[in-house]
């Protein structure tokens, strides 16, 4: 019969049963139906009456005593050629059953995989069927063959694999008490069987103790394929469906990715080698203790670090809190005979595991499988690498594996820690205004947030991680060498760590690099800088913007070593790339402002006023264009405009860039910040100037005070701080105030560069200066000529340096009645002062004075 | 049900709602199991009360199922059409292990008489009739699922409707002409 002819007859049966039996016949003869119809419709309406109490009864009803004795066992059943003897072990899919052979062809005993009934749909069974493939591709000593397939007499499909009597890995080295050495034989023959198989482009994906059973002679056979995965295009589609299922999965040996239901490669089966041995060596698996809790256990091995295999061996829990079978549900194959029943007896020693096996698991079983091994023979090879006495490939896990974990773990936290950090960094080492305009424009930049608590984490890391008694009750004064530490350790591992990350290495170095410069460590600063500028330049192509911020950095760091020529090049170049920048990208301002301001700076320490003045005058306008929480450096340039207009002896309008600066400043807090202290010492010099000692001194120890509450004197700043107070005391004739400033500073300076500062010959210079005027003529004559050679190194004539010693100089001479000589060098000071300092400055007039005075 | 289980159907439940159709199929082991678990409770000994309908444990299992996973289900129909199939398989794979491989041998009503006949024969009976419903779901697959629900789901006529989306009427038609056919491919000769 066809369907489609059902279709008509049962039209029929529905309009004829409606009719009473007497006119049914009537009614059928007038329908003009076909014999074939006819006839069927008159078959079927005989069994009207009979058939009125079919299924009146359920079917639950009708077969409830077949099944409620019933054990549910499949044993006795005969599949195709096999007759099943008993269940081994069941998955999400079917069974696998011990069987033998009933057609007396050969006496054999077969693991036999059953595709369960209800299981029995199209892409269950393609899955079947590939797994079926899979194992005919994979002949290998250490594989359970594949022996048979078939279909049973009710359409099942089966597989028949080689029985493996044996016990699985993790029993039989408890039971057989394997040394370490016999264990790590054993496991590197089963990574050879897992790499053959990677190698036949074929994922394992559950790999775990119960599917490796280790015969009576110790040999180990892989089982179950029963999820993996072939690495083909071909296979997409049924991958899918296997991606899908991965519910079957046990968990505990599942990699994170196979967890997160990502893409599960080679590298999955390494992670699951790796907890493998985790057991192997230590009796437990890393995250034990969660396995109660699917979320936790999960949460666990996607975000948790995993603890090394010989602290378990220590401290884990027994291991015969593993899981029931129950607890396992059935997704745990196959335990081929005897389950695991009991607590293994751990003879390994946690110092046999110690080292590189713990590195050499923990790297199996990183996160991120690009971290792993790169295949299971790689991580065979390290193990024998270990047996050998070899050195390993494996290395502790790095910051940036912990970090990361750290962030996805803590996302709040790490941003508190962020904060915390910067402070404490601001705490030891302040933030130049520069720096922070550097980190707020990376935060704001970074669009990735993601990126900045990368940095943050990685920074978090160095101090936290790494320096576990940092935060102790250590005295302050410890604090700074070991966050000093730190950073040293985190520059030595830097491009280990992040060597895949160059943007962000370059970022670290980058605030590594302030850093350092505002410790005053500025070689340092300057090798990282320039090392953070390769990286960005490798990760963003050559001149892109945050290399060149950081080059505006090198300048800084040049122009305080004192090397004005190198520093204003680079400005330059700084400022002319921000220039155009800046009109595409209206937030680069703040750069270009910078680089002027800085530039303005060195021109004025130059003595090429005129270019000073104009260029800071420039830096005013764009510093204008910065917005927002920025705004703080439009005062800092005011301030810088006031320095240039005292040095050129413009003192009272000096006096009021600065007044207007500092008053500026009160409004964001920058008056108790860095800039403010600068700003407080600039306006000191001012008064200097002018010869207002006690207004100077006044400006100069506020400005102390504010230093050495956010970053202490021994520092760059507090050096110059320092140094321009000493003018003050001299101006006050208070010259053993001076003299024990001039000690500090000179202390300082050598700490500070130990290759030698421009501040040694100024030094010279005011002690030349005081032994003049405290009659020690003769020495400070020797002293002022050593300032001169010194400030002709680092200065060109014409210079304000060059002249001021030069007047010191002068005034020694005159001391010493060698007017000629005296007339001399003051005449060429007088001229330099004009040059620099202009003819109106009070330098410059205070010279002239003394150069009339000589008789 | 092990938690690792009931999470793992919320997964699904999820999934399927979601418009994922191949959860449905991951699902199967999931339902299988626990409807097992209700029939061996509901049929077991020491339960005195034996008028047992499938519906009750189908009904049963599913608010075993959505209770444990927290989850309003919208499929519910959905849920007795997959457990009528399944309860099939496993009343079939049970009868499967009493049958005696003669079958066909007397006229199976399937009505409450037929109790009374020895559990091999049921079996047997119970084999023939999964045949003849294979058969009929290769003639008329609609009609194939109405009896199934009927005789393995316990549904009703207009639960039925409800799960197969045609009206109440309609099954009642499919049902008397499905009726009169299945009773002659039960009992030929």
């Amino acid at each position: 019969m066809h369907t489609d002819q059902w279709k008509q007859i049962k039209d029929v049966l529905a309009e004829v049963l409606a009719i009473e039996p007497e006119g049914r016949q009537r009614f059928l003869d007038e329908s003009g139906l076909s014999m074939d119809v006819r006839s069927e419709v008159d078959s079927l309406l005989r069994f009207e009456d009979e058939s009125a109490d079919l299924m009146q009864v359920s079917a639950v009803e009708f077969s409830k005593d077949f099944v409620a004795d019933d054990d549910g066992s499949l044993s006795g059943t005969e599949i195709g050629p096999y007759r099943l003897i008993r269940e081994l072990g069941h998955g999400g899919m079917g069974a696998v059953f011990l069987a033998e052979r009933i057609d007396g062809k050969f006496q054999q005993k077969v693991a036999l995989k059953l595709l369960k009934r209800e299981m029995n749909t199209s892409a269950l069974r393609r899955h079947f069927e590939q797994e079926r493939e899979i194992l005919a591709s994979l002949e290998h000593p250490n594989i359970a063959r594949l022996l048979d397939a078939g279909m049973s007499d009710d359409k099942l499909p089966f597989i028949a694999m080689e029985y493996v009597d044996g016990l699985p890995i993790d029993e039989y080295c408890e039971t057989r008490g394997l040394d370490l050495n016999a264990r790590l034989e054993l496991f590197r023959t089963v990574c050879s069987a897992v790499d053959f198989a990677h190698r036949n482009l074929v994922i394992h994906r559950d790999l775990k103790p119960s599917n490796v059973l280790v015969t009576n002679d110790g040999v180990p056979k892989l089982l179950d394929f029963g999820i993996s995965k072939i690495i083909s295009k071909e296979y997409a589609d049924a991958d899918a469906a296997t991606i899908t299922r991965m519910g079957v999965m046990t968990p505990s040996y599942a990699s994170p990715e196979q967890l997160r239901r990502e893409g599960v490669t080679t590298l999955s089966d390494v992670y699951s080698l790796g907890v493998v041995l985790f057991e192997l060596l230590s009796g437990h698996r890393p995250f034990e203790d969660k396995e109660n809790d699917l979320r936790e256990i999960y949460g666990a091995i996607i975000e948790k670090e995993p603890p090394s295999p010989s602290s378990m061996i220590a401290t884990g829990v027994p291991s015969s809190v593993v899981m029931s079978d129950d607890e396992k549900g059935p997704s745990d194959t196959k335990a081929n005979i005897g389950r695991r029943t009991g607590a293994a007896q751990i003879s390994l020693s946690s110092q046999s595991v110690r080292g590189d096996l713990d590195n050499i698991v923990l790297k199996a079983l990183r996160k991120e499988p690009e971290r792993r091994y790169s295949s299971a023979g790689n991580l065979s090879d390290d193990i024998a690498r270990h047996i050998q006495g070899l050195t390993v490939t494996a290395r502790p896990n790095t910051f940036s594996y912990r970090a990361s974990k750290f962030v996805g773990r803590n996302r709040i936290s790490v941003v508190a820690a962020g904060i915390v950090l910067l402070a404490v960094l601001a705490g030891i080492a302040t933030t130049l205004w520069q720096a922070r305009v550097a980190a707020a424009e990376r935060d704001r930049a970074r669009q990735q947030a993601q990126k900045a608590e990368r940095i943050n984490a990685y920074m978090q890391n160095i101090l936290n991680f790494n320096n576990p008694h940092w935060l102790s009750s250590n005295p302050e004064r410890n604090l700074k060498a070991t966050v000093a530490e730190a950073m040293d350790e985190a520059i030595k591992r830097i491009d280990t760590d992040l060597a895949n990350e160059p943007e962000v290495e370059a970022e670290i170095l980058f605030t590594l690099a302030f850093s350092f410069n505002n410790q005053g460590q500025h070689a340092k600063a300057d090798e990282l800088l320039k090392k953070s500028i390769a990286k960005f330049d490798q990760a963003l192509g050559p001149r892109n913007v945050r290399s060149m911020q950081a080059s505006v950095i090198v300048a800084d760091i040049l122009s305080m070593s004192g090397k004005y020529q190198e520093s204003s090049a680079k400005y330059e170049t700084a400022v002319d790339y921000f220039r155009t920048k800046v009109i595409e990208d209206r937030t680069q301002s703040k750069w270009l402002a910078i680089a002027m301001n800085d530039l303005g700076s060195i021109y004025n320490l130059q003595g090429r006023y005129q270019e000073a003045e104009d260029i800071t005058q420039e830096s005013v306008e764009h510093v204008m264009n910065i917005t927002g929480q920025d705004r703080y450096a439009v005062p800092i340039v005011w301030a810088n405009l006031g320095t240039i207009r005292g040095d050129r002896g413009d003192i009272d309008a000096g006096i009021d860039f600065f007044n207007k600066a500092l008053n500026e400043m009160k409004l964001t807090g920058g008056d108790q910040r860095l800039e403010g202290a600068i700003a407080k010492m600039n306006l000191g010099k001012v008064y200097n100037f002018k010869g207002d000692y006690k207004a100077s001194e006044r400006s100069f120890l506020e400005g102390q005070a504010i230093l050495e509450k956010i970053v202490g004197m021994d520092n760059v700043f507090g050096m110059f701080m320092m140094f321009h107070l000493t003018n003050s005391y001299i101006g006050q004739t208070r010259y053993d105030d001076a003299l024990s400033q001039i000690e500090r500073i000179d202390q300082l300076q050598k700490e500070l560069f130990p290759g030698g500062h421009i501040v040694s010959a100024y030094l010279d210079q005011v002690r030349g200066t005081i032994q003049t005027r405290t009659g020690a003529i003769a020495k400070g004559e020797i002293t002022l000529r050593a300032a001169l050679d010194g400030v002709k190194k680092s200065y060109k004539d014409p210079s304000q340096e060059i002249a001021l010693v030069k007047h010191s100089l002068g005034e020694n001479l005159i001391a010493q009645k060698r007017f000629d000589e005296a007339r001399l060098v003051l005449t060429e000071a007088v001229e330099g002062y004009v040059k620099t300092r202009g003819p109106s400055h009070p330098f410059t007039k205070r010279c002239d004075e003394m150069l009339a005075s000589i008789p | 049900m092990s938690e690792k289980q009931v999470s793992e159907i919320t997964r699904i439940l999820q999934d399927w709602n979601g418009g994922n159709e191949e959860a449905k199929e991951e699902l199967l082991p999931f339902v299988y199991e626990e409807l097992k678990r209700q029939a061996r409770y509901l049929m077991s000994a020491e339960r005195k009360d034996h008028t047992l309908q499938p519906t009750a444990l189908v009904h049963e299992a599913f608010l075993r199922i959505s209770q444990q996973t927290g989850i309003d289900w919208q499929n519910r129909s959905h849920f007795y059409g997959i457990a009528s199939r399944l309860m099939r398989q496993i009343l079939v794979d049970h009868a499967r292990k009493h049958a005696t491989a003669k079958r066909g041998s007397k006229a199976i009503h399937f009505s409450l008489d037929d109790i009374q006949i020895p559990i091999e024969e049921r079996a047997d009976s119970l084999l023939v009739l999964n045949d003849v419903l294979d058969r009929l779901e290769i003639l008329d697959e609609q009609q194939a699922k109405i009896v199934e629900m009927r005789f393995f789901g316990g549904m009703n006529n207009g639960e039925i409707a409800e799960n197969l989306g045609i009206s109440e009427r309609t099954v009642g038609r499919e049902w008397q002409a499905a009726r009169l056919w299945l009773f002659r491919e039960l009992n030929p000769g």
